[in-house]
């Protein structure tokens, strides 16, 4: 007999319908085969499958079982298959009676034991389905809590092989799990670093609290320990939350890594990663033979913070222009080519020269000019130019440390930054700009709406400073966004004043510097 | 002109990369001038010069002096012998003095008072501040500045002296026609636009060899009365310099600097050794009788002609010492937005200025 089941296969975050057919033809030996492109994961469930069968009170069926995954030029990976393939098997030998079971996603990987295992990519694969139009969806304990925001989705959590197909007869229906709205999941949990705990930092805190309304990209220098890292943590808490639509975006890349730790629900954190320096090119950008998702898609709608930025390796940091550029990263490998989405916030520090003390009213500086050039140099320009803000830090003052004032929350800073984004958002609705960081060198002046004060301190600022036509841009962008936290309409001269302190300064500015 | 034959016979010689001066004396002595050795040029030479700078001499022999003399002048660089009006006399007291110069830019017999600074290549920014101070403070007072246009305490020197609006001569240890380093052939250019020169001993085209610096160190020292150090490590060419300093008979100075950094070692050796301490120009020229007691301008507290309330506040907080953004935010208890866009405004106008590390302080 012929027996059908519905599961879904993985392309980087999207899922494809796969149907596994299992027919069990009569014939005096036995034979299992599993064909339909699988990788060895996949062929591998033949055994686990059989092993599980056996051990949740059904038989291997004797004869010649086929299974078929289909369609067959898809290629399938890991272990999601196997209570598709359990189930079918077990329908197509008749030890089991039910209806159809074609509308039904089954999801999990199988224990020998008939144990269903968590398996990565749930989200992605649920949300596949049920743009399909599948309405329910069999899945392991541990996968559950994962999918719990989905609408419109009947949730049967399985713990075993056994309980599915009990539940697939209606001997032993499992109940529904109850779906939660977005707006619940968000109440759970809010922990991250509090700009609160951070001390003195007037400015670093006010170049975050830009950088966040306006999703610019920041770089902090600064000698080492005054705190640079410490105010890159707190960014996320200040970013507005996550809509629904962004945390099921960030949620299944997590998920399609792995990254999602078994009965963890939603992400309503924004992510916040942070690379070793010796991170490689597909470990930041995404590859390997599978075009597994890189550290900037992990990144996606939170934050990527590169500590000592001129320590990471030169062309790896080249290879972020890309996805800062377009917000999506291509990864082309001879056995697939993966689109995953990588829109993140750039958030970078590093010493101002070798030894980090240089500018340092503590300790004396002990590099040479050309070793502090060549240390800058490792920054290339064209990624400097696609970071709008920079901003140095100082060393927090002893008594600072000692007997710390009270400081805001990151609580208050979110508020303005969400009204900020609000302006925003009205602002380029016709638009394809999201944020002010978004805004081109096409008649900048103009998409910014600067009064005539404004452009003339800018003049001046090009002029005295010699700054690029980016750079300009770049003054632009930052002091719209700056308005828009004062809630005013046009760029006043104090906006682009306060944006010019926050310019990045060449390398000039520490290699020849004359006092 | 048979005078003129001679000139470019000498610099025929000295077009050549590897002939060494220990090869090229004993041409000298074998043959009497340098037209000799032109017209007698045979592979007889090849014992006495080596077989490399035989094969460049010949090349250029075969070239024709007219050519040469046509390849000098697209060059641009001028030529000084001993005894011409060019040629610095003072080198004419040291052990061994070149038998040619290139130069760009003026170069006198008479160079009535000059300095050289010398130091590291990997300075401090201590170390470049002062270079860069006591050069112009030399130079504002028609003392000339010379020194090697290396990388760091050098280039401070020469570009105090060009600050200071004073002359300022450059010693190269490659060819006049290849700067080094590569960074500063615009400083180059500036020091001969500015009256100053730059002048080397080596062939046109020649590299930067390593062998050419501590030979090149005794023209540094040679040309002036008295050399100043600041910052050099051990085993570094500086050393030389100074060695070379005292072989002469020239007065050594040495800057102190903080007792816990490399470059500081030198300095204070030498300063125990018995060189001078000086601290700025004025201590050199108080030293070699340079200073005429000068009559201190009276000082006049500068006022800016207007500012703002606002900016009056920051402009007062800075008036002892410059003050890093925290401090000033504390002092004038200015929101954050607003102290910076003052300091833009101030700055753009001119009235304080920004050093590295945020630290701010008044430009006056």
């Amino acid at each position: 007999m012929l027996a059908r089941t519905r599961c879904f296969a993985l392309n980087g975050v999207q899922g494809e319908a796969v149907s596994v057919e299992a027919y069990v033809a009569s014939a005096s030996e036995f034979r299992f085969t599993l064909v339909g492109l699988p990788d060895a994961a996949v062929k591998e469930s033949r055994d686990r499958v059989a092993a599980a069968l056996k051990n949740s009170g059904f038989a291997m069926p004797l004869g010649h079982t086929t299974v078929n995954l289909s369609p067959a030029d898809l290629r399938k990976e890991g272990a999601g298959f196997d209570l598709a393939v359990a189930l079918a098997i077990i329908l197509a030998s008749r030890q089991l009676a039910a209806g159809v079971v074609e509308e039904i996603l089954l999801i999990g990987e199988l224990g020998l034991d008939g144990r269903l295992v968590a398996v990565h990519g749930a989200l992605a694969m649920v949300m596949a389905a049920h743009a399909a139009g599948i309405r329910q969806v069999i899945l392991p304990l541990g996968n559950a809590r994962e999918v719990e925001a989905v609408s419109g989705m009947a949730v049967y959590p399985a713990g075993s092989l056994r309980a599915a197909a009990l539940h697939l007869s209606g001997q032993m229906p499992i109940p529904a799990q109850i779906q939660k709205s977005y707006e619940d999941c968000l109440f759970q949990s809010q922990s991250g670093l509090d700009l609160a705990q951070v001390r003195g930092q007037r400015l670093g805190r006010r170049a975050l609290e830009i950088a966040a309304a306006g999703g610019h990209n920041l770089l902090m220098v600064g000698v080492p320990g005054s705190g640079k890292t410490m105010l890159a943590r707190c960014l996320p808490g200040i970013l507005p939350e996550m809509s629904q639509e962004e945390a099921f975006e960030t949620t299944r890349i997590h998920s399609v890594a792995g990254l999602l730790a078994p009965g963890s629900g939603i992400m309503t954190q924004r992510p916040f990663r942070t690379p070793h320096h010796s991170a490689s090119m597909p470990a930041l950008i995404g590859g390997g033979a599978n075009a597994r998702p890189g550290e900037v898609s992990l990144s996606h709608n939170g934050c990527l913070f590169l500590d000592e930025m001129p320590e990471y390796s030169r062309h790896v940091l080249e290879s972020l222009r890309q996805p800062l550029e377009d917000g999506v990263t291509t990864i082309s490998r001879v056995k697939a080519h993966t689109q995953y989405p990588s829109r993140f916030m750039l958030v970078a520090s590093m010493n101002p020269c070798p030894c980090g003390f240089f500018g340092s009213q503590v300790r004396p500086c002990r590099c040479g000019s050309h070793e502090i050039r060549k240390y800058l140099n490792r920054v290339s320009g064209p990624l400097l130019d696609r970071i709008d803000l920079q901003v140095e830090i100082d060393a927090v003052p002893v008594e600072e440390i000692t007997q710390p004032g009270p400081q805001e929350e990151s609580a208050q800073v979110r508020r303005r930054v969400r009204l900020a984004r609000n302006i925003q958002q009205e602002r380029f609705r016709d638009t394809s700009i999201r944020t002010n960081a978004g805004i081109t060198g096409k008649e900048p002046e103009k998409q910014a709406l600067l009064t005539p004060e404004a452009i003339q301190v800018l003049q001046m600022a090009v002029k005295r400073y010699a700054l690029s036509m980016r750079a300009y841009v770049r003054l632009i962008r930052v002091s719209r966004t700056i308005a828009d936290l004062a809630g005013e309409e046009k760029v006043p001269l104090e906006a682009m004043a306060e944006a010019i302190q926050f310019r990045m300064v060449d390398a000039k500015y520490w290699g020849g510097g004359h006092a | 002109m048979p005078e003129e034959r001679e000139r470019l016979c000498k610099v025929w010689l000295a077009s050549s990369q590897s002939l060494g001066c220990k090869a090229r004396d004993r041409l000298y002595a074998a043959y009497g001038n340098a037209e000799a050795v032109f017209d007698l040029f045979s592979p007889d030479f090849l014992d006495i010069i080596g077989n490399k700078a035989y094969q460049e001499l010949k090349k250029t022999r075969d070239m024709g002096l007219d050519k040469l003399a046509l390849a000098l002048e697209r060059i641009g660089a001028g030529v000084a012998l001993p005894g011409d009006k060019a040629y610095p006399e003072i080198l004419n007291n040291i052990i061994d003095p070149p038998d040619l110069l290139f130069f760009k830019g003026i170069l006198r017999r008479e160079e009535a008072r000059s300095i050289a600074l010398v130091g590291s290549r990997r300075e401090t920014r201590y170390g470049r501040e002062q270079a860069h101070k006591i050069a112009r403070g030399l130079a504002e007072n028609g003392i000339t500045v010379v020194s090697g246009l290396a990388r760091g305490i050098d280039t401070a020197a020469h570009l105090g002296a060009l600050e200071g609006h004073g002359r300022t001569v450059a010693v190269l240890g490659s060819g006049i026609n290849n700067i080094y380093p590569p960074e500063n052939k615009e400083l180059a250019e500036r020091i001969i636009a500015s009256g100053g020169a730059v002048i080397s001993e080596f062939a046109p085209g020649a590299p930067p060899a390593a062998y050419h610096f501590p030979f090149r160190n005794r023209l540094v020292s040679g040309l002036c009365q008295g050399v100043m150090l600041i910052e050099a490590r051990e085993k570094s060419g500086t050393l030389i310099t100074v060695g070379h300093a005292l072989a002469q008979g020239r007065e050594v100075f040495a800057l102190p600097g903080p007792v816990d950094m490399p470059g500081s070692r030198v300095p204070h050796q030498m300063l125990r050794e018995g060189a001078r301490l000086a601290t700025s120009h004025e201590d050199i020229l108080e030293d070699l009788g340079w200073s005429q007691p000068v009559p201190k301008a009276r000082q006049l507290e500068f006022i800016p002609p207007d500012l703002t309330n606002e900016q009056r506040r920051i402009y007062d907080a800075l008036c002892d010492e410059p003050l890093g953004f925290e401090e000033l935010a504390d002092r004038t208890s200015f929101e954050v937005m607003e102290l910076n866009a003052q300091i833009t405004l101030m700055e753009l106008g001119g009235l304080i200025q920004t050093l590295p590390g945020r630290v701010f302080r008044r430009t006056h």
